[in-house]
């Protein structure tokens, strides 16, 4: 199955019938990568603040 | 082989109609964008391997290259993927918003060819010059400050290199101009004038960069005798952050053409945005005045003004365009009938298997928070001297460039091999995870940049702080920060091989273009009600977050502020 939509031409109107498909697993590589990225952020915070106010 | 990647199925006239897009492309507009696209790509690759050389310097564990080598690999880093890489892609970007989204002929289209003639020549001759510079000439970095001396090579490359990219811009000027000389009263499309912006702050940066490095040139060949310091720095930053200025305002309009090619998305108020893009004209150059905070020579007023005042002229814009991409992505969406009535379910949904998209949704995500808040902190008077000069200064701009504006260019450059080159991608599915793991790596280098940077003060452009010869200086304590930046930069420098990888090899061995997208644009498009119409409540929650993290960060930087040591006391 292809994971995008093929299409003749949109302007023309033989477009075929309008089917969008998942994204599979792909937005939950989105979700691993965003809190990955976001929890480094809040950990770097959490050093920094410690940094500041530790010694 | 090279020259049948350039051709496609024209009519008679020149034109070919693109079956996902519905663009009339005419060849003399094609065949540029593929031309300084791909050059685009071999600048990368050269700044890409200097960037793994660099950073396994930086892990000092490691310490890969001495001290000269490493300032070498620095500036042929610097310029290959800050100026080669953006410029090429840029002045492809012009081509795709003038002409090709115009539907029109590429006017003069030998100007484009010269042009990219005339660049690629003194791009190599800029890393020639870095290459083989030796004693008692420096290496150039970026800001090549007088009186420092480069090789005279360089000076020369670089007045070539500016005015090859006016050269192949002025053809993307002459299309607007027929383009309104033929239609005065019609809109320009917003990606057209959204590129025209772009174009504008390109000029400006250009002459900036020519009242630069000429006088610099004659300086050092002996036709001037003196050339004054202050005079240098204040000059070099019209082309030297204006540069990044052309990046930020290409990236912007390939986040409104990607996000509608790929997502559905729509503009939910035109005015609103073409507002944004007028107030980057007038404001956003005042963003290079940040690079001499800490300058001696500049008044008091001038620096209040540039950067406690019309500094925010642009700030303001980049908010707009930071609520107008994502509110239009989920107001088209929901327009479609993709994703529910949920808050999130058009994100949810949104194609994150395919590589246009991600790259965009992630640079548009990373370029915000990693980039934007440090750009508007560093943009600020006072809260400049917690970065000046040290790592964090990095971290800002690979949190722009190398995360944000490097992301966008290659979501665009996965379409123009489909759309444009009519290539399969090849290693399907390493294309769809590299945007994923490139965001990755690079964001994380970047917070490690910043973190050694505020918290240990480590200096930036030196590759040995741990133990500074001759002192009982050391950053030391940076170490693991260092450590982090470099495995995180291995892996994004992996990102980035893989995105060769796909890219020459689909060029080389993609079978033909299916013609695809993830959403088919007539899905949905002629609905009943206006997109502005649609809930935005996704977008607003998700703008109220990040409004919420920049307050708190400009709020942290003001304590740590007032926790530096006086100066001069």
């Amino acid at each position: 199955m292809s994971d995008v939509n093929e299409m003749s031409d949109p302007r023309s109107g033989t477009a075929g019938p309008p089917e969008v498909e998942e994204n599979g697993y792909w937005f939950g590589v989105f979700l691993f990568v965003f809190v990955v990225v976001f929890g480094t952020a809040f950990a770097a915070l959490i050093h920094a603040l410690a940094a500041t106010f530790g010694g | 082989m090279a020259i049948g990647l350039l051709e496609n199925d024209y009519g008679a006239d020149g034109f070919r109609t693109c079956r996902v897009t519905g663009l009339r492309i005419h060849r003399s507009a094609e065949v540029p964008v593929k031309m300084f696209g791909l050059t685009a790509v071999v600048a990368l690759i050269i700044g890409g391997i200097a960037a793994l050389l660099v950073a396994l310097t930086r892990w000092e564990a490691v310490g890969i290259l001495g001290a000269a080598d490493f300032y070498k690999f620095l500036s042929l880093h610097a310029w290959n993927l800050l100026i080669f890489w953006m410029v090429f892609m840029e002045i492809a970007i012009l081509y795709v918003g003038g002409p090709i989204v115009l539907g029109r002929k590429l006017p003069a289209s030998w100007m484009a060819n010269t042009g990219w003639a005339v660049m690629l020549g003194s791009a190599l001759l800029i890393d020639y010059a870095i290459w083989t510079t030796a004693p008692p000439d420096n290496q150039p970095l970026l800001t090549s400050y007088a009186p420092l001396q480069a090789s005279p090579l360089f000076y020369l490359g670089a007045i070539v290199f500016i005015l090859g990219a006016v050269i192949a811009a002025l053809p993307f000027f002459f299309c607007i101009w027929q383009q309104k000389r033929e239609e005065p009263d019609k809109t320009l499309p917003l990606v057209t004038f959204g590129a025209f912006i772009t174009g504008i702050i390109a000029v400006e940066a250009l002459v900036g960069g020519l009242v630069t490095y000429v006088p610099t040139y004659l300086w050092r060949i002996g036709v001037v005798a003196h050339i004054d310091a202050a005079w240098y720095r204040h000059m070099f930053w019209i082309i030297g952050h204006g540069s990044q200025q052309i990046n930020l305002a290409a990236m912007i309009t390939v986040w409104y053409f990607m996000t509608w090619l790929t997502a559905g998305a729509e503009v939910v108020s035109e005015k609103i945005s073409r507002g944004a893009f007028i107030l980057y004209l007038f404001f956003i150059n005042m963003g290079a005045a940040h690079h001499l905070m800490a300058d001696p020579v500049l008044s008091s007023g001038w620096k209040m003004w540039n950067t406690s005042y019309a500094v925010y002229g642009a700030v303001l814009a980049s908010l707009i365009h930071a609520f107008a991409i994502p509110a239009g992505l989920e107001a088209g969406r929901r327009k479609r009938g993709l994703g529910g009535d949920t808050w999130f379910g058009w994100l949810r949904t949104a194609p994150w298997h395919d590589p246009g998209f991600s790259a965009t949704a992630w640079s548009i995500i990373l370029f915000g928070f990693l980039g934007g808040i440090t750009g508007v902190l560093m943009g600020q008077m006072q809260l400049n001297t917690l970065r000046h000069n040290t790592l964090a200064v990095p971290g800002h701009f690979h949190g722009t460039v190398a995360v944000g504006t490097t992301l966008a260019f290659m979501g665009l450059l996965y379409y123009v091999i489909r759309l444009f080159f009519n290539k399969e991608w090849v290693l399907d599915w390493f294309a769809r995870l590299q945007p994923h793991l490139y965001a990755l790596a690079m964001s994380i280098a970047a917070m490690a940049m910043m973190e050694a940077g505020i918290v240990y003060g480590a200096p930036r452009r030196d590759p040995v702080t741990m133990s500074i010869p001759g002192t009982d200086f050391s950053f030391a304590a940076a170490g693991p920060m260092y450590a982090i930046m470099g495995v995180a930069a291995v892996l994004a420098v992996a990102a980035g091989v893989i995105f060769i990888l796909v890219a020459v090899g689909s060029l080389l061995f993609g079978k033909p273009a299916r013609m695809r997208v993830p959403v088919p644009l007539s899905l949905g498009a002629s609905g009943d009600r206006p997109v502005h119409d649609h809930s935005m409540r996704g977008t607003f929650a998700m703008v109220g977050f990040f409004l919420a993290v920049m307050a708190l960060f400009y709020g942290l930087d003001w304590m740590w502020l007032s926790r530096l040591w006086e100066f001069g006391g």
